[in-house]
């Protein structure tokens, strides 16, 4: 299956109620591949936020389809959401509120754990079933023998195929497999560069940096297929956005997770992803590999994006502000290479 | 961290009230007057005062825990201690305090003081009961509504309305009235009227926690919503519901005497500080009948208010740094 995209978005609208609707995403599709990290950026109030929270399903879309490994993905309403689609996390902006206050931390990346093994259970039993299913249609005659000695290595849940079939399946890229990841809290602290004792302390004995490195853990627990950070570390200084930047690409290597990095600062994502999708007004404007669009960029908004960034070469120049009122073309440029 | 907050210094602004000096059950109360410079010199002593909580450790904190617990003492055991039966009428009418009966007697020669004794168990149980019970029914309601939303929440909420349009004791006397006077009939008529509060600010807690990241994490990692509000919500919400609650207790006992003094609550031959001081009303010039049931409403509306403020500081995750 790795001619399949993980999760891809269609002609994704988003409308938010008011005289007249703000229409905060129109007609965005992409696809995220397995393994691989993609940026996406723009600025504030160009829909990058809203398209997080549509791709995980927070947010109903008003036309428009996510697609998690070819199939519609369920918005989360007040149903708990299925094991299915638990392998799309995502680590949110604020520091502040990214963890429950009132729980030891442990116990927060203690459910990201949990998550990890119900979804493989149910995993498991999914190709179960389907192995069953395939071997009742074999025989169309005979009665369905489900636990007939010849599925025997099929419906070992040990040994079969499905141990960690979220990896194994969908991956293009070979994986450091999930069983290297740490099994407990204390491991995923230790991890992210805490210790095992911070496990028993409360989210406020923790400062900014260290809270997103933990919402990172506890998202990374859970063994995602999948992880959207919506601007993790635009709330934090400098040098901390850098950590929490590499930390959450070296873990999403690590287990062979995609990951769709949000941001609104170029020279941050640039240095992770692999590709770069640039949103303007809701609209996709320009798309392409990191180093292409970085040193090549074709689209207005691009570049004025890409001018804005600050230099710091001592010279102490300003960097190149967009006139006020000027409007860029909100159609996408294709390269054409 | 290691010292004791500077404000100690000052002196408790609560008078300890002239009934509480007899009341057997009440002790020297040794951390109730603490000397912080004499405390950092013994060992002893400073343990003992760091095994209060940091948020406790007030003079006002101390003052209105060591009273709140002497009057459930007193609660509890109350009946068994009294030193004359609190409903004979065996003495003369009318006595001013002496040696034979503390506080006095009343206009049926009843002890006074057997009969605020005897009335702490009416008041402060049932003062307790009114206020577990709205916390009940206003935070089952408020959760329901902020979690569910939709025409839920607008029933909910409108109802809360149409019980907050009324003025609290009108209401409650109405409810009394239509039910008969009876001291469960004015707990019930209370109830009525104080579920709307607690239902509005749970709803409140609720509606904006469900929206926070941490719910949303929490959901994307497949926590059904019961999950999701017992670990998530519920937590975050118990806090300020207790604290508004503690500061409740001495709203319900004002509003249970309240309802008593009007003669909806307690039927007459019951010790009841309410009713008490109604009696006393009616006998201006007898100054003891009032004072006492009316010192000990005052007593005990303050301390469990000073209870609820100390609770409140102890519980906001913010106050307390490690």
């Amino acid at each position: 299956m790795p001619d399949q995209p993980l999760l891809s978005a269609r002609d994704i609208v988003v409308d938010y109620p008011g005289t007249p609707p703000v229409r905060a995403v129109d007609g965005v599709s992409f696809d995220l591949w397995p393994g691989e990290v993609v940026g996406l950026v723009g600025e504030s109030g160009c829909g990058k936020s809203t398209m997080a929270r549509v791709l995980t399903g927070l947010i109903k879309p008003q036309s428009g389809q996510v697609l998690y490994r070819g199939r519609p993905l369920p918005p989360l309403g007040l149903r708990g959401r299925s094991p299915e689609w638990t392998g799309i996390q995502m680590v949110f902006q604020d520091p502040g509120s990214s963890l429950n206050p009132r729980r030891r931390v442990g116990d927060q990346v203690a459910d990201g754990i949990a998550t990890a093994r119900l979804r493989a259970a149910y995993e498991r039993r999914q190709t179960a079933r389907s192995a069953r299913s395939l071997t009742a249609t074999d025989s169309t005659a005979a009665p369905p023998r489900s636990l007939g000695p010849e599925a025997g290595p099929v419906l070992d849940p040990t040994t079969g195929p499905g141990a960690y079939p979220d990896r194994d399946t969908v991956a293009a890229a070979p994986r450091a497999a999930g069983d290297q990841a740490p099994a407990t809290p204390e491991a995923w602290l230790e991890r992210i560069g805490l210790t095992a004792r911070d496990a028993s302390r409360f989210p406020r004995h923790f400062s900014g940096g260290q809270r997103q490195r933990i919402a990172a853990a506890r998202a990374m627990a859970a063994h995602p297929n999948v992880l959207i950070g919506d601007e993790p570390i635009s709330a934090l200084d400098a040098s901390t956005q850098a950590k929490v930047a590499h930390l959450m690409c070296v873990m999403a290597a690590e287990l062979g997770t995609s990951l769709l990095f949000i941001s609104h600062d170029l020279s941050i994502v640039r240095l992770v992803a692999d590709r770069l999708i640039v949103m303007y007004q809701g609209h996709v404007v320009e798309r392409g590999p990191t180093e292409q669009v970085w040193s090549d960029p074709l689209h207005p908004y691009t570049k004025a994006l890409l001018g804005a960034i600050p230099a710091p070469d001592g010279a102490g120049r300003l960097p190149e502000a967009a006139p006020p009122g000027v409007t860029y073309s909100l159609t996408e440029v294709v390269r054409s290479d | 961290m290691s010292e004791p907050p500077s404000d100690l210094t000052q002196t408790p602004p609560t008078p300890v009230p002239a009934a509480a000096d007899r009341r057997p059950t009440v002790a020297p109360a040794s951390p109730a007057s603490p000397d912080p410079v004499s405390l950092l010199g013994r060992p002893r002593r400073r343990r003992l005062w760091r095994a209060i909580p940091k948020a406790w450790r007030t003079p006002l904190g101390l003052v209105a825990g060591v009273v709140a617990v002497a009057w459930l003492v007193i609660a509890v055991v109350g009946p068994s201690i009294v030193p004359h039966d609190p409903l004979a009428q065996d003495l003369p009418r009318f006595q001013p305090p002496s040696s034979t009966a503390w506080l006095g007697t009343d206009e049926l020669g009843r002890d006074v003081f057997s009969r605020v004794i005897a009335g702490a168990r009416v008041t402060i149980l049932l003062s307790l009961l009114l206020v577990c019970l709205s916390m009940l029914i206003g935070s089952i309601l408020g959760v329901v509504a902020g979690f569910f939303g939709r025409w839920v929440d607008e029933v909910i909420m409108r109802l809360t309305d149409l019980v907050m349009a009324f003025p609290t004791v009108i209401l409650a006397m109405v409810t009394a009235a239509a039910l008969g006077a009876s001291l469960l009939n004015a707990v019930l008529a209370a109830l009525v009227v104080s579920w709307p509060s607690y239902a509005r600010v749970v709803r409140s807690m609720v509606l904006s926690l469900r929206t926070s990241e941490f719910v949303a994490s929490g959901r994307l990692l497949g926590f059904s919503p019961v999950r999701s509000m017992r670990v998530d919500i519920l937590p975050n919400v118990a806090g300020p519901t207790l604290v508004m609650a503690s500061l409740d207790i001495g709203t319900a006992a004002l509003l249970l005497s309240g309802l008593s003094f009007l003669g909806l609550g307690a039927k007459p031959p019951m010790p009841e500080w309410g009713s008490m001081v109604a009696t006393a009303v009616q006998n201006f010039d007898k100054w003891w009948l009032g004072l006492f049931p009316g010192l000990a409403i005052l007593t005990v509306v303050m301390a469990f208010n000073f209870l609820g403020d100390a609770l409140r500081d102890q519980l906001d995750p913010g106050a307390t740094k490690a």
